[in-house]
């Protein structure tokens, strides 16, 4: 645990009295425990998932999404309580025994990231996007999808593109054995 | 011995206010309290943690009225299709407050009762003439929207109440309704000047009760009742809401914060309050505007 970690809420959580919650964290069942005023964020970056990035605390630039029960939620003004029986995906949770999904993969045949701080939660925000919709997405469906995800590298037109591209290849195969496609800038760069 | 109650029901809920102090405080969705609690602004003895209350979590349209359950979330009323229909206006401003994810856990319950100046639903509720259903051990209260709120993150809620409903008359089938809200930062900021307007009318020509709100500007939902009024049984034209525009611009006091100077929001209130009526009166519909 990093000093930024235990600052993150640790002592509001001292002040605010003690809660558990029992939650299944990447499919995993976890207790925990701690202030219940604390935000998940420390919670979670302590289970080692440091996909979870706390940047503003105030619930505006994205990079502390998660899904809770497939909904995304920032988790930096979720209180500790609120996990409590709930179901909770990190980046982390998007890859299957070792294999990044399809929709990271495109992510990296998209170039859609540069320093790759905000793209955890990117990802989450648009695989819960995909989770609720069939077929081809709209420019219009990914910006309301995508909404309130700041990335200050300015890559918003290539997350665009690779969750489209992820959309429109899903009625062509099933999901999980679909490759991902180059993006125009990447052309005859070989997927990973 | 601070603690957390997680009650269950309405009922568990009004015994536990009623037997809290002034330091226990409720927490919905919790994107307002966990902010003040993280600001340092906030520092309850006991939380009431209401999201397991699920009797408060629904949208009734009925025949004259449309009922909120005091702890639907912003992001369910976004998505639901009767409110859509009956309030096109109240559903379309919804989706523009803050992201989805603040949306899909802040309530409009949660939302009332934080009562922040720079926020569109009250404004939105005020145009629309809404009232709010408190409730206690003590018994039941039913209060305009404009009486309730009462100032800077102030509301006329008693330490023992709960919000538990909010009640929309149903507007009539003419009537036109128009929020537009003005951001002078990003997509996902609080309004830096919003107005809903609602513009009563009958099938003839002449407009019945006009109620105009700006939000982002005043304490409360600023509106001048001595102004629209003089409209009612008028012939709506672009001179009149052109005077209604100025009156509100030269009456409203604003203040200063980082979404706009105060000179620069009077100015905005008189330019928006004019576009609004005039949204209301031309559009072909109803609903809620970004500008």
């Amino acid at each position: 645990m990093t000093g930024a970690d235990q600052a993150i809420g640790g002592d509001l959580g001292q002040r605010a009295g003690q809660a558990t919650a029992s939650c299944v964290v990447n499919g995993v069942e976890t207790v925990l425990e701690g202030g219940l005023a604390e935000p998940a964020t420390g919670f979670l970056r302590r289970l080692g998932l440091y996909g979870v990035r706390e940047t503003c605390s105030l619930g505006v630039c994205g990079t502390c999404t998660i899904l809770l029960d497939g909904e995304p939620v920032s988790a930096c003004i979720l209180p500790l309580y609120a996990l409590d029986g709930r179901e909770v995906r990190t980046v982390e949770g998007l890859e299957s025994e070792g294999q990044l999904s399809t929709l990271q993969r495109q992510f990296i045949c998209s170039q859609a990231f540069q320093c790759s701080f905000c793209t955890p939660g990117f990802l989450l925000s648009a695989q819960a996007l995909l989770d609720a919709t069939e077929g081809p997405l709209t420019d219009e469906q990914v910006v309301e999808g995508l909404q309130g995800h700041l990335c200050r590298c300015g890559c918003y037109e290539s997350v665009k593109e690779a969750v489209r591209a992820v959309a429109a290849r899903r009625q062509e195969s099933d999901a999980d054995g679909a490759q991902p496609t180059t993006g125009p800038q990447d052309a005859g760069r070989a997927a990973p | 011995m601070p603690r957390l109650l997680r009650p269950e029901t309405l009922s568990e809920t009004l015994r536990a206010l009623a037997d809290g102090g002034d330091d226990t405080k409720l927490v919905a969705g919790g994107t307002a309290v966990m902010l003040m609690m993280r600001a340092g602004l906030l520092f309850p003895e006991q939380l009431v943690a209401l999201e397991h209350v699920r009797e408060l979590d629904y949208v009734a349209v009925e025949h004259d009225t449309v009922r909120l359950g005091a702890l639907t979330s912003l992001r369910e009323l976004e998505r639901s299709a009767p409110l859509a229909a009956a309030l096109p206006t109240l559903a379309g401003a919804v989706a523009l407050v803050a992201n989805h994810r603040v949306r899909g856990r802040a309530t409009i319950g949660g939302c009332l009762c934080e009562a922040d100046y720079a926020s569109d639903p009250p404004a939105v509720l005020a145009s629309l003439g809404a009232r709010v259903r408190l409730k206690s051990l003590r018994g039941e209260r039913e209060v305009p929207l404009t009486e309730f709120l009462v100032g800077y993150y102030e509301t006329v809620l008693a330490d023992d109440e709960l919000l538990t409903e909010v009640v929309i008359p149903r507007p009539p089938r003419a009537a036109r309704t128009t929020y537009l809200k003005y951001m002078s930062r990003s997509m996902e900021d609080r309004p830096c000047i919003g107005v809903a307007a609602y513009v009563g009318r009958d099938d003839s020509s002449r407009v019945g009760q006009v109620r105009v709100a700006v939000a982002g500007a005043t304490a409360t939902p600023f509106m001048l009742a001595e102004v629209t009024s003089m409209l009612d049984g008028a012939l709506l034209e672009v001179d009149g809401c052109r005077a209604v525009g100025e009156a509100y611009q030269q009456a409203i006091e604003p203040l200063s914060d980082v979404r706009g100077s105060a000179a620069y929001k009077r100015r905005v209130t008189g330019r928006l309050v004019t576009r609004a009526l005039e949204a209301a009166l031309s559009s072909p519909r109803n609903g809620a505007f970004r500008l």
